[in-house]
């Protein structure tokens, strides 16, 4: 897994077209519809979110490393 | 002379702050004259003329101290020397005045700067109690008395315990995870020097008009909204001490993260760096919400905005909920460093290793996460919507969860251990179990939303806070302090006066808090200066306690500084720990190692013959060489 | 990445190994981010969560208060023109990847231009930003609506402001010949650009709740 600027720019087009999809259903319907769409998104994303922090605690934690690293 | 002026230093912050100070002004004397209106404003909440130059002038003095002189240069992409190390490290007394970016330096200058705050809001807490001894008011009136324990609370609270665990945890955690330093040194030194503007501005409000800010530390609207100037000293003044914690606490999180020695793994870590990762974690992610509550109190005072304007589609509700959720896990960053420290320091005089080691550290992630969800239960009485209390006093009850799993991993560490009490700290360790299961049970009782409503706004509440804030996080405080003292020093305090400090304390802290449970069942009403007098006796009581445990503090600075100066040489680890800042040399070398150490244990394993947690460069056989390894992401 | 040798620039990171250096010890890298990036995601979490609070404001003020009109009459918020400026800024967002692309590849001149672009942008933004506070025609007095409206925007103009300050550092350390292939010799703009397109994020948020919902 890399961290820098391409990861991030990533997200910029995730977000980017779920706004979209949040913005088009709202002006397609209502706002309600729209804000509840957008809060499942938002829940979908913690969720993400969520299982990410679990599988990098699970990649982290026991990797002891050092001189002493028997993999 | 103009030399002065121009190096960084005090001469140049002065300068810097004044001119700041001028300019804020003037700009707002022109721009206001400009749109017709009156150069000087002085409505209650108003002022401009002084706001402004008051945002101001900490930036010419932080820029006038040197805190971005670097940052500038590199800014503009003029050279820079990465490898300068000048301001780095205290060779004499006056380095501890001037922008450092070692974390040795900048630990004792919080620490330092911190405790300052403490005896000055003590004293705050001294006129409190002596206004309190008997019904009726003598000493301060009403008004005074609102400022008194607004600004005791706000210098506690901010300018107290939440900086003191960063300098501690500044000084030692580097060197626990086999550090050369911090990540970022210069923000290191940024967010020392933040600290005492926070500090001058929650002070120097005692000089506004109007007094004061005397809404509590909590500045609830609406009634800080239409609060005296004071009221936006007190918002400044969070600002700097929140983006100060903020920065600290994304150092350390980059630090314990990025450097750990090699060999050091999160289950090897020591739990006070465990500790002062999941407090860095709450404050990174809570602290905002202050941030955002103060500003938006601070534009409905000078910008007539209506967050909290009942009349104007404001929510006055809406206040509480968002301080309320920085300010709940605030608790927690208040008390998960005292944590780490106790189990420091239990392990070490216990001779044994901590029980439960993971769960210990599990427990502060559960504490971390679920301190999210119960920010409502300071809100029962505030006219929420109903239907938050009870999931807010199941959430409140489940949190009593992991904090009694460290309480039990220390008793079942202390179980069968070689206890001694050769030092100060372990008193104050064994003394923090006790008086915190008491507060954390009073915490529990006030969970229960029947009960909460019975006591809201008692004594109860106050007798409760100070249980887990004085008895919790203070304790936790001195017991680091007697701890790390020969570490930070290199010489040993006065065993003698540490325990006369600690019997003191604990008499001091048990007069003063028990029996303001009782009182405050009966219906003591807090923050009120004066109260019926049937409650006569037990106050006169409770304020001689509470000016015992004044008067002992003394006894504590004056074991503190002597011993620094005249104090016996110390050993490198005269409590004989493992961890690897007692492996080099007190006070530890300039650049804490010669080479990264390599650890090769886990950091408690006392009584475990051949057990080692770390190998110092030039002990082991094999000195760690070539590749660094990478661990994790 | 299993490179040692990442520069520590706060460390000894180009020291040669003395026996008896004045300098601190290398400090060991313990995990593949490096200081620099994990410093501004973090720094971004503290500021989504100040973002954060004042949506909660948002909320409280538009659904538990909830009245009768948002905003209210006779306002109306200029949809196009900040749609426009969406446009502008998700742009900007293009732009300064393509000059981290660039950079990547050791395209100098590349990065310059995707650096100035996106600063123009940025500030072109700002403009729209402020000429439309201009002809709004309500202030932050307006209600709730007028406070939490000029709060959300303003605070994100603030960051666009901050982001646009970083850019600029980037920019005249671009054409000062800073900047190079290594990932570790261009971080000075890889970190701005993080920072860039957190901003950008957070408008594409702040417009969807603020000017459409």
């Amino acid at each position: 897994m890399t961290y820098n600027e391409g990861a991030v720019f990533k997200w910029v087009l995730i977000v980017g077209i779920a706004a979209a999809t949040v913005i088009g259903l709202t002006l397609l319907t209502r706002p309600l519809v729209g804000a509840l769409w957008g809060l499942v998104l938002v829940i979908a994303g913690s969720v993400y979110g969520i299982r990410w922090t679990r599988d990098w605690w699970r990649r982290t934690r026991d990797r002891p490393g050092g001189p002493d690293h028997t993999p | 002379m103009v030399a002065a002026f121009q190096r960084p230093g005090w001469y140049r912050a002065a300068l810097g702050a004044v001119i700041a100070a001028a300019l804020g002004f003037g700009l707002v004397v022109v721009l206001r004259e400009i749109s017709g209106l009156s150069a000087f404003q002085s409505e209650q909440t108003g002022y401009p003329q002084v706001i402004v130059p008051l945002i101001m002038a900490p930036f010419g003095f932080l820029l006038g101290i040197g805190c971005f002189d670097y940052w500038l240069r590199w800014a503009f992409g003029l050279p820079t020397i990465p490898e300068d190390h000048s301001s780095h490290g205290a060779h004499s007394w006056k380095d501890y005045f001037k922008v450092n970016t070692d974390h040795k330096v900048i630990g004792i200058q919080y620490i330092c700067t911190t405790f300052v705050f403490f005896f000055i809001g003590g004293l705050a807490a001294m006129l409190i109690r002596a206004e309190l001894a008997q019904p009726g008011t003598q000493i301060v009136g009403a008004g005074t008395f609102n400022s008194l324990f607004s600004v005791h609370a706000a210098l506690m609270i901010f300018l107290f315990v939440i900086p003191v665990f960063a300098g501690i945890a500044n000084y030692v955690l580097p060197l626990m995870i086999g550090a050369p330093d911090m990540a970022f040194p210069r923000l290191n030194a940024l967010s020392f020097w933040m600290l005492p503007i926070a500090g001058l501005l929650f002070l120097g409000s005692f000089l506004a008009p109007g007094g004061a800010f005397d809404a509590g530390w909590t500045g609830y609207a609406p009634l800080s909204t239409g609060a005296p100037l004071g009221q936006s000293f007190f918002n400044l003044g969070v600002q700097f001490a929140g983006a100060s914690s903020i920065a600290t606490a994304l150092n350390f999180l980059v630090t314990i993260i990025t450097m750990r020695a090699p060999g050091m793994t999160f289950w090897r870590m020591p739990l006070l760096v465990w500790a002062n990762l999941s407090t860095s974690l709450l404050v990174v992610a809570a602290t905002p919400f202050i941030a955002g509550a103060q500003f938006m109190v601070f534009f409905d005072r000078i910008l007539h905005t209506n967050f909290f304007q009942f009349g104007a589609g404001g929510d006055v509700i809406s206040y509480q909920h968002i301080f309320w959720f920085y300010s709940h896990p605030a608790v927690y960053i208040m008390i998960l460093p005292g944590f780490g420290i106790i189990s420091e320091v239990i392990s070490t005089h216990a001779r044994k290793p901590i029980f439960g080691y993971r769960l210990m550290a599990l427990a502060l992630i559960g504490i971390i996460v679920l301190s999210y969800s119960v920010w409502a239960h300071h809100m029962f009485v505030a006219g929420m919507f109903s239907w938050l209390r009870v999931p807010m006093m199941l959430t409140t009850l489940l949190i009593a969860v992991p904090t009694g799993i460290k309480i039990f991993s220390w008793l079942g560490t202390l179980y069968f251990g070689k206890i001694h009490t050769k030092s100060t700290a372990m008193l104050f360790a064994l003394a923090f179990i006790v008086t915190f299961t008491i507060g954390g049970i009073s915490g529990v009782m006030l969970g229960m939303v029947p009960f909460d409503i019975h006591v809201s706004d008692t004594y109860f509440i106050v007798a409760h806070i100070h249980f887990v804030l004085f008895g919790g996080s203070v304790f936790t405080i001195f017991a680091g302090i007697y701890h790390w003292f020969p570490k930070m020093t290199g010489r040993m305090y006065d065993e003698k006066l540490g325990r006369v400090h600690f019997w003191g304390t604990l008499i001091g802290t048990w007069g003063t808090f028990i029996p303001m449970h009782w009182i405050g069942m009966d219906g003591m009403p807090r923050r009120v200066a004066d109260y019926a007098a049937q409650f006569g006796n037990w106050n006169l009581l409770i304020s001689c306690f509470a000016f015992m445990l004044g008067a002992v503090q003394l006894v504590f600075l004056y074991n503190m500084i002597v011993s620094w100066r005249f104090g016996p040489k110390a050993e490198a680890n005269p409590w004989r720990a493992n961890s690897i800042e007692w492996l080099v040399s007190s006070p530890p070398p300039i650049y804490n190692f010669d080479e990264i150490p390599r650890v090769v244990g886990g950091p408690y394993e006392f009584g475990i013959p051949g057990a080692q947690h770390a190998i110092m460069a030039g002990e082991g056989a094999e000195v760690p060489t070539g590749e660094p390894s990478v661990v994790g992401t | 990445m299993e490179s040692a040798s990442v520069p520590l620039p706060h460390g000894a990171g180009g020291h040669a190994a003395d026996s008896h250096h004045h300098g601190p010890p290398e400090a060991n890298q313990s995990s593949r981010i490096d200081r620099q990036t994990l410093g501004i995601l973090l720094f971004i979490v503290s500021e989504v969560m100040l973002f954060g609070a004042f949506f909660a404001s948002y909320f409280f003020l538009r659904v538990v208060v909830n009245p009768t009109a948002w905003p209210p009459k006779p306002f109306e918020l200029p949809v196009g023109v900040a749609g426009m400026n969406t446009a502008i800024l998700v742009s900007s967002s293009f732009t300064i990847h393509y000059a981290l692309e660039a950079i990547r590849k050791g395209n100098k001149q590349g990065m310059k231009l995707g650096l100035v672009l996106t600063w123009l942008l940025g500030l072109t933004f700002l403009f729209v930003q402020i000429n439309e506070y201009v002809h709004i025609g309500f202030s932050a007095r307006l209600d709730s609506f007028g406070s939490i409206f000029y709060s959300l925007t303003g605070l994100h103009g603030a960051h666009v402001f901050a982001g646009l300050m970083l850019l600029t550092f980037a920019t005249i350390r671009a054409f000062r010949g800073h900047f190079d292939k290594d990932a570790e010799k261009h971080l000075g703009v890889e970190v701005p650009g993080i920072y860039w397109h957190f901003v950008d994020i957070m408008w594409i948020i702040v417009f969807a709740t603020v000017y459409i919902l």
